[in-house]
């Protein structure tokens, strides 16, 4: 009689194929939360990862903009106390793949899998945020500096294949994916500074900016306006199979091209003190023909271009190391580092099987995107052939949302067959 | 494993809705709601005296005082000679004065052969046989011959002569004398006589003429001719050579005929011709010598009975444009037997310029010459006409508005007012007071036309309609009456003022009450001197006599609690999506030059000028100097429901009280002094993103 998890799990692990998992987290995680490596079995495994991360953006702000919709001022008001000259971290996002491995006689193995990418990492000049979020207002005679700033976000899809070698101290595996963007933003602020004057009397700017932006009209499934390619490869290494393992992954290695991005640059120094009138009794028709839109953006030498564009992915590289204590605890120290942007994330779990169903594991880590947080992953082997992690990062965000920054919550499981 | 799993079509369809189903949660991100405090400037200006007071109020010395001046107008009117003129109507019956026929003659002849066959017997015979030798030829007497026909119905019917004549000429070829000849002519029609003649005599080879007259004579177009008798004298026996060819020719011919009546070919012809010198009604005692038209009409209306097309001509010679006198060439169609015809034609004198003098024919004034002809042109048809038809012309100048007139142009007095005009210096002050250290107002006179006037100034009052107060400007220090004298040409107004006593008047009390009307009262009168042998005055419409009062002001003066009021035009739609605003402050931050304190408000109303919200702000402006800017930042605070208010509102109306920095020594204003003005604003924007 046919199980019918066998065909449930398959579609519950669809579930978790739209966010970004890297097949080469498989065999750190199976080792590390359940002491095991298949080697000798198919698997599909997927993973579901929601992340947000901040430095310096607390949580309430964050639950305020994702999930209300509306910041209030109150909260905002927490973020303008910040050091304007100081940096601050933002990334954000959901990753997921679905992955088949094959189990063939002899050392090779193929790999056959598809995932979605919808992140978006930021380092800002606090300035530029606390502008965006409070206004200039509060920042009266005091010059905010709004760069050097950069803020990159991708929406895509990919489909891969790839090769896995695999013998009794490494394993070894490269795939190559075609991506599909849908959706692209970027922002790079060189050293840029906003003055506002005591009672507004004038703004003094100094602009040096780009900003790109794909179309957004078709949904995101759908739209396809760029076009790419991508490499992950990673490396496992067991020196024997009760021992310690180290596993180095570079993943989403590669580019995407577009044939048409819309891009608005300025780069001016600009003094702003409203709109002149020849003569205040005949106010109507001064301001209709000073204060309209192509006025100010002449102002401000706003240019505009429709070109096209490649840009690189948002490569990450991972090293894990697990190091089993004993029969019911394993340690897990990673480190991870988004290419070219942002700081290094560490992290170190303390996994404890329980039981042949259950584990637990509490974490934490500290750098990255963000400062210090924790959390608790429970893992499960409810039988031979399925596998369930989940990483539940969530917990400062509902209990001390205004004093922490970050959160996130990992959904990961694996097929054996 | 994978292939066996997915050949189950079950497994593939719910693969491909599960991604389906996710797809679609992948939401889209949207930018959060935000509430941002706002800081910006919102516009800039500067106030100088110059964008305060236009360059046509405001004098400015060489050290850059700056005085106001201001002239407001009291009357001003043209002359009443431009008023509409006509002429009598010029009608004139005309009959036709002449009409005449051309000249016609008809031949008749007798041969000698045909006077022997005639007389018949011996003689006649002898006569006849000896053709071509030569004979004597014995005396014949009481020979007669006839009728001899004489056909002119190609050119008449029938024709009654007032004048005329036919001229009988008898041409004897015989060898013998003719004597004792009758001749006579008779209508065919009626056998009427027309007329006869004798010629006691016509030699042989000789030719002899009578005139027959037919003055009062009826002439058909077919006659008969009789020789009642003639004598053959003979040859007294002397033989001559006979040729029974040799003739008698009669030649009968129609000349100068005048006629009273006739069917007849008629020849090209004037019929009427008329002369005549037309005055101008409604004149009063204008003498005008000479006008322009800048309207008007001369009507023709023609009523004729001849049964012919009349061509008539109506000729104005003096009356020009562009040196082309005026001349009319119309036509009328034949009248219908026994009947008229009548055509009525309409022909516009814009621009067309009449000397009135009569020219040529007398030299006077308020006439002119024209001249009426009437024409009959050959058709080479049977017409019948008579002097009894008769062409009656009807001649109008009508709705005659002249532009320009030459002349004497009259003694009339007019008595004007009390009369107030509008005073738009001190629209904008409502309340206070300000004591200007001098005050000067003139009257002055501009006239643009040839013609001297007296005004008698009698009374000259400012008011204030609002407030109810009036004050009597006293008169003194200027003529009564003024005296102006008439422009040189049209291009150059005489033009003077006089000034009011200021140190014996009340000017700074009649200021001081901000008036918005001035009241005044004159006589006006033209041509005093009543010079009505002065022919040389013109005048055009369009100049005028203006009567003024010159007001200059040194803004040099003392202003307590002076209230100053002025509306801009506002369009709310000028603040681009208003509604995120939900509170804040407005700051006014002014440098100022003017010796001036000051407050301020704006008042924002609607289109019935109803208040909607009033931005009292906090402070005062502080007095500046020309070489200080004083520094003041005002502030305002508002709400939502004063913002929407203001949304409401069309107009701006900025209220002032000002006040010099001292209440005891006048202050003075130069022309670079000012005010700069930054209007700010720190508000709340809630940025939705609903």
């Amino acid at each position: 009689m046919n199980n019918p998890l066998k065909y449930f799990i398959p579609s519950l692990l669809m579930l978790f194929a739209f966010s970004a998992f890297s097949q080469g987290d498989k065999w750190w995680n199976e080792y590390h939360y359940f002491g095991s490596k298949s080697t000798n079995k198919s698997s599909l495994w997927g993973s579901f990862d929601y992340q947000l991360k901040s430095n310096r953006l607390s949580n309430k702000i964050l639950n305020e903009a994702i999930f209300d919709g509306r910041i209030m001022k109150e909260t905002a008001d927490q973020f303008s106390s910040e050091n304007s000259n100081s940096t601050t971290y933002l990334s954000g996002g959901i990753m997921g793949d679905l992955w088949f491995r094959t189990n063939r006689k002899g050392a090779w193995n193929f790999l056959f899998g598809f995932g979605a990418n919808d992140m978006l990492y930021s380092s800002l000049k606090t300035g530029l945020g606390q502008i965006y979020l409070n206004g200039n207002g509060p920042y009266e005679d005091q010059e905010l500096q709004l760069g050097p700033s950069r803020l990159n976000y991708l929406s895509y899809q990919s489909l891969g294949f790839g090769l896995e070698y695999t013998n009794e101290k490494f394993t070894w595996g490269v795939s190559t994916q075609l991506i599909k963007t849908s959706r692209y933003q970027e922002l790079r602020m060189n050293s840029s500074t906003f003055y506002t004057a005591p009672n507004g009397a004038y703004l003094d700017t100094s602009l040096d900016f780009e900003y790109y932006s794909s179309a957004s009209s078709q949904p995101k499934s759908s739209a396809w306006y760029g076009t790419g390619a991508s490499v992950n490869t990673y490396f496992v290494y067991q020196n024997k199979p009760d021992g310690a393992m180290l596993s180095v992954q570079l993943s989403d290695v590669g580019f995407t091209t577009f044939k048409g991005v819309n891009g608005y640059a300025i780069t001016k120094d600009s003094l702003f003190s409203g709109v002149e009138i020849n003569n205040i009794l005949e106010l109507d028709d001064a301001l209709q023909t000073n204060a309209d839109l192509d006025s100010i953006e002449a102002i401000l030498g706003l240019t505009t271009s429709h070109n096209s564009r490649s840009i690189a992915l948002p490569g990450r590289l991972r090293i894990d190391f697990v190091h089993p204590i004993n029969e019911k605890l394993s340690l897990a120290i990673s480190a991870r580092q988004a290419l070219f942007l942002g700081l290094p994330e560490f992290r170190l779990g303390m996994n404890f099987i329980a039981s042949r169903f259950i584990a637990f594991e509490p974490h934490l880590s500290f750098a990255g995107f963000s400062r210090f947080d924790y959390g608790l992953a429970v893992s499960s082997n409810p039988a031979d052939f399925l596998q369930i992690i989940i990483k539940y990062d969530l917990i400062e965000s509902q209990l001390n949302a205004s004093n922490s920054t970050s959160q996130a919550l990992y959904l990961g499981g694996q097929l054996l067959f | 494993m994978i292939i066996k799993f997915l050949n189950n079509r079950n497994h593939i369809v719910s693969l491909l809705l599960l991604v389906l189903i996710l797809s679609s949660c992948r939401r889209e991100f949207e930018r959060p709601t935000l509430e941002n405090e706002i800081l910006t400037p919102i516009l800039t200006t500067k106030l100088t005296i110059n964008e305060i007071v236009p360059d046509s109020l405001r004098n400015t010395a060489n050290d850059g005082f700056v005085s106001l001046v201001y002239r407001n107008s009291l009357y001003s009117a043209a002359l009443s000679s431009f008023q509409e003129l006509e002429t009598r109507e010029f009608n004139q019956t005309a009959k036709l004065q002449s009409l005449a026929l051309s000249p016609r003659s008809a031949i008749r002849s007798i041969s000698l052969g045909q006077v022997a066959e005639a007389e018949g017997g011996v003689i006649g015979q002898l006569i006849i046989n000896s053709n071509g030798n030569t004979s004597p030829i014995p005396p014949l007497a009481n020979l007669s011959y006839g009728p001899l026909a004489v056909d002119g119905s190609a050119f008449f019917e029938t024709v009654t002569l007032d004048s005329g004549y036919m001229d009988v000429t008898i041409e004897n070829q015989f060898p013998s004398d003719l004597s004792n000849i009758n001749f006579e002519i008779r209508n065919e029609n009626d056998n009427s006589l027309v007329g006869s003649e004798v010629f006691s005599l016509v030699p042989a080879n000789d030719i002899q003429t009578k005139s027959i007259d037919l003055a009062g004579k009826t002439v058909d177009g077919n006659l008969l001719g009789n020789i009642l008798n003639f004598n053959v004298d003979g040859t007294g026996g002397n033989p001559v050579l006979i040729d029974t060819n040799d003739q008698i020719i009669v030649t009968i011919t129609v000349r100068d005929m005048k006629v009273n009546s006739a069917t007849a070919i008629f020849p090209a012809q004037d019929v009427i011709s008329l002369e005549d010198t037309n005055a101008m009604e409604n004149v009063g005692d204008l003498k005008l010598t000479k006008a322009t038209a800048k309207t008007g009409f001369v009507t023709v209306r023609v009523v004729s009975t001849v049964e012919d097309t009349m061509f008539f001509n109506y000729f104005i010679p003096e009356g020009k444009k562009n040196d082309v006198p005026f001349e009319i060439n119309e036509r009328i169609n034949p009248a219908p037997v026994g009947g008229s015809i009548t055509k009525e034609f309409n022909f516009p004198v814009d621009g067309y310029t009449f000397d009135l003098t009569g020219f040529p024919i007398i030299n006077h004034y308020n006439a002119f010459y024209s001249e009426l002809t009437g024409r009959i042109d050959s058709t080479g048809r049977l017409v019948n006409l008579s002097l009894d038809d008769s062409l009656l012309v009807y001649v109008k100048l009508s709705q005659f508005v002249p532009e320009y007139v030459e002349g004497y142009l009259g003694n009339n007095s007019i008595s004007i007012g009390p009369e107030a005009v509008s005073l738009e210096l001190f629209k904008n002050f409502k309340a206070g007071s300000i004591d200007f250290e001098e005050v000067k107002i003139s009257i002055g006179v501009n006239n643009g036309n040839g013609v001297p006037f007296n005004v008698d100034l009698q009374s000259l009052e400012a008011l204030n309609t609002k407030t109810n107060e009036q004050v009597a400007i006293n008169l003194t220090g200027i003529d009564n009456p003024l005296i102006i004298q008439e422009a040189s040409d049209i291009f150059s107004p005489w033009e003077n003022t006089w000034q009011l006593d200021e140190t014996s008047g009340n000017l700074n009390d009649a200021l001081n009450i901000f008036p918005n009307r001035l009241s005044v009262a004159m006589n006006v009168t033209s041509n005093p001197a009543n010079d009505s042998f002065n022919l040389t005055q013109f005048a055009v419409d369009s100049n005028k006599l203006d009567a003024f009062a010159d007001i200059e002001v040194p803004l040099s003066f003392i202003a307590d609690r002076l209230k100053l009021s002025d509306t801009s035009s506002f369009d709310p739609r000028s603040i681009k999506k208003p509604e995120g605003i939900l509170d804040g402050v407005f700051y006014l931050t002014i440098e100022n030059t003017f010796p001036l304190h000051a407050t301020i408000e704006m008042e924002f109303i609607d289109g019935n000028d109803n208040p909607l919200e009033t931005a009292i702000f906090d402070e005062q402006i502080t007095a500046g100097s020309q070489s200080r800017a004083s520094t003041s930042t005002l502030e305002w605070a508002f709400n939502r429901e004063q913002l929407n208010r203001i949304l409401k509102s069309s107009a701006i109306v900025f209220n002032i009280e000002a006040n010099t920095e001292s209440l005891s020594e006048y202050s003075k204003i130069y022309s670079d002094q000012g005010i700069s003005l930054t209007l700010s604003s720190r508000f709340n924007y809630l940025f939705d993103n609903e």
